[in-house]
């Protein structure tokens, strides 16, 4: 009993200790959330990140292994080659909706995977080794804050207004004169590039990967970063990606149980938050009075 | 041989995706349970009793699996309530695939089974010889049980009263509430029912190759992709579907590098989505999934 309480009490004293490759980690995870967060703006639910973080984290490695490139001019690259394999992928492809797009996009990640296990170039199954280990506090959080300015300023912009329209009605969207099409592909290809750095950030962190790096698990986790966190806000993938990449070292002492505790938690939170833990109503002062003083204090619109 | 298991699993997907709109990804996994019930029973007869009939390992296979499907519907589905997003259940189904695979390495052990040898060795003596072909009790069995089961799922579903339900439920809940169809009731069954199904394909799938904790993922996909290609809702195109992927794969190991194998599946997927998100026999039901 006093080493489960020790246990317990460890898991919150232990975010003070974190050290440098804990929170590369993390931050690169946040980074990924985003990542998906993006195409999640108009609406779309793209769970092929990993085959971009694959995509991205091979082609910085390649230049900066092989061609001597310098780092942020690798990752600007990585950035690049994934979002524009975003934009192809995404011409044909977003012309699905909901369940059957996931199902395409997931699709489209474990080919990529498929690519690399047979890619000679970047060493097929054995994986690449001795990539130089670039990435450290200040690109991983640098990219991040610019990334979160970037989301923050898009929510008040032209553009996030016409994304946030797309995303409640195509319908009624497009007969405002949005093109809806183009609103989609630029979110799809953003989230592309931003997995793409994530990668590129990812592998100069690993200093290996191999193709299994970016599977099936990587996609799931990805997404339970931004669905958990909560899929509506820009800090609701943030949230998300912390508390999961902190839980899944800090509850080493559960051990076996790891898996069970994990499915019911997920589950716990999709059936009393279905729009993940954060959401609109997190920073509604007036919800708050609601739950506080029980009375209900709509204003009249 | 392989295209009725697969078959088997694929119906079920297209039950569930049918009647509830729901993608149930750990219905792969469900299957695997259903393949270690079946394991372990014969196990245990063998040491109080003997060799027991194949009929009765698949129809108490068929049970377990069920009671665990509706098990997965209590837990991880009904709870959501009817305002979820799509992809609430995608979530918590992959949940419970985790936590299944994760139940059955405890339970079972994380490495490789098979059906015991001395079981095949006893079923010996029903083996047909046709000539210079050797048909064995097994795979007579394999292809016996899986065309009674569709055969029988296709009269359930188009003859009986809870059939004609279920497709009420698939073309409009809203409607079919209306009427007077309980459609919690329904989707219980529904459940149910196609839980039964990938249990036996479980079985079925052990007898001719292995049981691992690991061969639900692929198991699911397998079936995802046959529902896609026979057109989701449309049981009869996901067992012709089952057919012709059995024989793509069987045909692709000994033409198509290895390798490439999984990427190959996964390209017809995306095709089929992109071209024909029909499927090949049409679908029975709207398939815009999105909201």
């Amino acid at each position: 009993m006093q080493s489960v309480i020790g246990s317990l009490v460890s898991v919150f004293t232990g975010v003070f200790a974190l050290g440098e490759a804990d929170l590369i980690t993390i931050g690169i995870n946040m980074i990924m959330g985003l990542s998906m967060f993006l195409p999640m703006t108009v609406g779309q639910l793209s769970f092929g990140q990993a085959g971009f973080m694959s995509i991205g984290a091979h082609i910085a490695v390649v230049l900066t292994l092989y061609a001597g490139v310098s780092f942020p001019i690798a990752l600007l690259a990585a950035g690049l080659g994934s979002g524009g394999v975003g934009f192809l992928v995404g011409v044909p492809v977003l012309r699905l909706r909901g369940l059957l797009l996931a199902l395409v996009t997931f699709a489209f990640a474990q080919v990529v995977e498929v690519f690399f296990l047979n890619f000679k170039p970047t060493g097929a199954a054995e994986g690449i080794r001795g990539i130089f280990p670039y990435t450290n506090l200040w690109y991983v959080f640098g990219f991040l804050v610019l990334l979160v300015a970037f989301l923050a300023r898009l929510r008040r912009s032209r553009m996030g207004r016409a994304f946030e329209a797309v995303k409640l009605d195509e319908t009624a969207a497009e007969a405002m004169g949005i093109n809806v099409t183009r609103a989609k592909l630029t979110a799809f290809s953003a989230g592309a590039f931003v997995a793409g750095v994530g990668g590129g950030l990812y592998a100069h962190h690993a200093v290996f990967i191999q193709y299994d790096n970016f599977d099936f698990k990587r996609g799931v986790d990805i997404a339970m970063y931004m669905v958990l966190g909560g899929m509506d806000v820009l800090y609701g993938p943030l949230l998300g990606a912390f508390v999961i990449t902190y839980l899944s070292t800090a509850l080493q002492f559960l051990a076996n149980w790891r898996w069970e505790v994990w499915g019911s938690i997920v589950i716990l939170v999709m059936i009393f938050r279905p729009q993940g833990i954060l959401g609109r109503d997190t920073l509604d002062i007036r919800r708050w009075r609601e739950v506080v003083t029980g009375t209900p204090q709509r204003s009249v619109p | 041989m392989l295209g009725g298991g697969y078959a088997l699993v694929a119906i079920g997907y297209t039950l569930i995706f049918g009647v509830l709109n729901l993608l149930h990804l750990a219905h792969g996994e469900v299957a695997m349970i259903g393949s270690y019930v079946g394991l372990t029973l014969v196990l245990v007869a063998m040491s109080q009793v003997g060799v027991l009939p194949l009929w009765v390992v698949l129809i108490v296979a068929m049970v377990g699996a069920g009671v665990v499907g509706i098990v997965v519907e209590l837990v991880a589905f009904r709870p959501l309530g009817r305002r979820q997003l799509h992809i609430t259940p995608l979530i918590t189904t992959i949940a419970v695939a985790f936590v299944l695979q994760e139940a059955a390495v405890k339970l079972f052990g994380s490495e490789q089974r098979s059906f015991p040898v001395a079981m095949f060795d006893a079923l010996k003596k029903y083996d047909l010889q046709l000539g210079a072909f050797r048909i064995t009790y097994v795979q007579m069995f394999i292809i016996a049980a899986s065309i009674v089961l569709m055969v029988g799922l296709y009269f359930f579903v188009e003859k009986t009263a809870m059939g004609r339900a279920m497709r009420a439920c698939a073309e409009n809940t809203q409607t079919a509430r209306l009427l007077g169809v309980n459609v919690h009731w329904i989707t219980i069954w529904t459940f149910g029912i196609a839980s039964a199904l990938a249990g036996a394909a479980g079985v079925l799938i052990g007898l001719a190759y292995n049981i691992t904790p690991l061969m639900g993922g692929n198991l699911g996909l397998k079936g995802l992709t046959i529902m896609l290609f026979g057109g989701s809702g449309n049981i009869v195109g996901a067992m012709v579907a089952a057919l012709i992927l059995g024989m793509i794969e069987t045909m692709s190991v000994a033409y198509l590098v290895p390798a490439w194998k999984d990427g190959f599946a996964f390209g017809i997927l995306i095709l089929i989505l992109l071209y024909k998100p029909t499927g090949l026999f049409g679908s029975r039901l709207q398939i815009e999934a999105g909201r």
